[in-house]
């Protein structure tokens, strides 16, 4: 399936990309499902705790970046306590440290996510300038979760290095920077980027339970989907004012669909139906 | 150094400090809570201050962090042995002084307060390489000086007034390779004419609406 041709941040680009995050979490198969499923030629480059699909085809080049695996693995370890815990705000040193500074003097940014992304940088940078210098085509970014997180930064990145960046999908995507540094996305990559959230998943209210975190922003566009409202959200994790004891299950129900929320499938799922 | 790069250097160090005391201190308390050879509530206050000094040594950086006010001057970072200096987003006015840096590898000053005459003070910048001006006052007068930059290789005119005319200027330049147009009303032709003047050129400009 070709990606669709239709409007910046349609559903059913959405729904697209959606795929192509949720194949990112596989490994030695990972290129045969691109091929089956999407029609992209894939190659997975991973170093360290990052892993990147840069994939392409005749018309498009389609960079997809994995999410935290689950902490029951050491991978999954690793990206919950090193990087996603790894939330003090800050300009990264060296030639990053340049690009990112770009946004201004006061912008403020992950380091877990910068860390991450620097480890994986000059393979990725090199397969995407090869894909482009080959053939001129748009550059799609995607990734879900953490990988969300990456996608953006990347985003920035590639922009700066002097590739053009087409669109922007993220799932579930926590935030990356403090308020200056939203305001330079939304300024340089506005209208390009689509940070798809359910209402139900609590990822992108994240980081909000660290003590820096309130200087956390996020940045462009929001698609919201699935149904509910933040008020029917709350009514359904407290009913009344205290927890009668038969509501107690339903509670928890609700407290775990929060957490399924932020599954690659949940998003799937609900883009599926348009 | 400056206390937020300070902060952020040793928030490794103190993080994993904090921790191990308050881990230590937790299974000393836990210890004493069995064994209660010392006298019983008495023999728990040194295991819990130990809890307590590590939690806030190990929160000490993101609270600090947070305290410090960020920095607004100019960043100037040697790197790899090349100067990079941003300006972009700082609290000052007086760009005067880059008439005294001329040895910038990377100039990235976006600012709304930028103008043709702000370019001028580059004239002796032979080693500049990559120049933001973005968002700023530049007109088609100012890539005058900058098309004789020797070095240059990254252009960033990103919503600026520069025209067709103003880019067709910088055709000829030796070593420019990359010209960021986004938001400017240059046309699609403009771009593709600097493309196709050396191999390997780039322009980044908006999709048609």
């Amino acid at each position: 399936m070709p990606i669709p041709e239709c409007p910046p941040g349609d559903t059913r680009l959405a729904y697209y990309f959606a795929q192509a995050v949720d194949l990112a979490y596989y490994n030695d198969d990972g290129p045969a499902k691109f091929r089956d499923q999407l029609g992209l030629e894939a190659k997975l480059i991973s170093v360290g705790n990052t892993q990147v699909y840069v994939a392409g085809d005749d018309a498009n080049i389609v960079c997809a970046f994995r999410g935290s695996e689950s902490p029951t693995s050491i991978d999954g370890l690793k990206d919950w306590f090193l990087t996603n815990a790894n939330n003090l705000l800050v300009l990264p040193e060296g030639r990053a440290g340049t690009d990112f500074a770009a946004a201004g003097v006061g912008a403020r940014f992950h380091r877990g996510f910068l860390e991450a992304l620097e480890s994986v940088w000059a393979p990725f940078l090199a397969a995407v300038e090869a894909a482009y210098t080959q053939k001129e085509r748009p550059i799609w970014i995607c990734g879900h979760s953490l990988g969300g997180a990456l996608a953006l930064l990347a985003a920035w990145r590639l922009e700066r290095a002097g590739f053009p960046v087409h669109q922007v999908y993220t799932f579930g995507a926590p935030m990356i920077g403090n308020a200056a540094a939203a305001a330079a996305f939304e300024k340089n990559l506005g209208g390009r980027v689509f940070r798809v959230i359910d209402i139900k998943d609590v990822v992108p209210k994240l980081p909000t339970i660290s003590l820096t975190s309130n200087l956390y922003e996020h940045c462009p566009k929001e698609l919201t989907v699935g149904q509910g409202t933040p008020a029917a959200l709350a009514a359904d994790l407290a009913p009344g004012d205290t927890i009668a004891p038969e509501a107690a299950p339903g509670v928890w129900a609700a407290v775990l669909g929060q957490i399924e929320a932020h599954f690659m499938n949940n998003y799937l799922s609900r883009l599926s139906q348009g | 150094m400056d206390l937020e790069a300070l902060n952020v250097k040793l928030s490794y160090p103190l993080i994993i400090t904090g921790v191990a005391a308050a881990l230590i201190g937790f299974f000393w308390f836990v210890g004493r809570l069995f064994n209660r050879s010392k006298p019983f509530p008495r023999g728990l206050v040194a295991p819990a201050v130990l809890i307590l000094v590590g939690l806030a040594v190990a929160s000490a950086p993101p609270v600090i962090g947070k305290l410090v006010p960020i920095d607004l001057g100019p960043r100037d970072k040697m790197v790899e042995g090349e100067r990079h200096l941003t300006l972009t987003g700082w609290d000052r006015k007086d760009y005067a002084f880059l008439a005294s840096k001329p040895d910038t590898v990377v100039l990235q000053m976006a600012n709304t307060d930028v103008t043709d005459a702000t370019v001028a003070l580059l004239a002796e910048y032979s080693k500049l390489r990559e120049l933001d001006v973005s968002d700023s006052k530049i007109t088609d007068a100012g890539l005058e000086t900058i098309k004789k930059l020797p070095a240059l290789t990254t252009l960033y005119l990103n919503r600026t007034a520069v025209s067709d005319a103003g880019v067709r200027t910088l055709a000829d330049h030796a070593t420019l390779k990359v010209i960021h147009l986004r938001g400017t009303a240059v046309t699609k032709e403009a771009a593709d004419q600097f493309k196709a003047g050396k191999p390997g050129r780039r322009a980044l400009i908006d999709e048609p609406k």
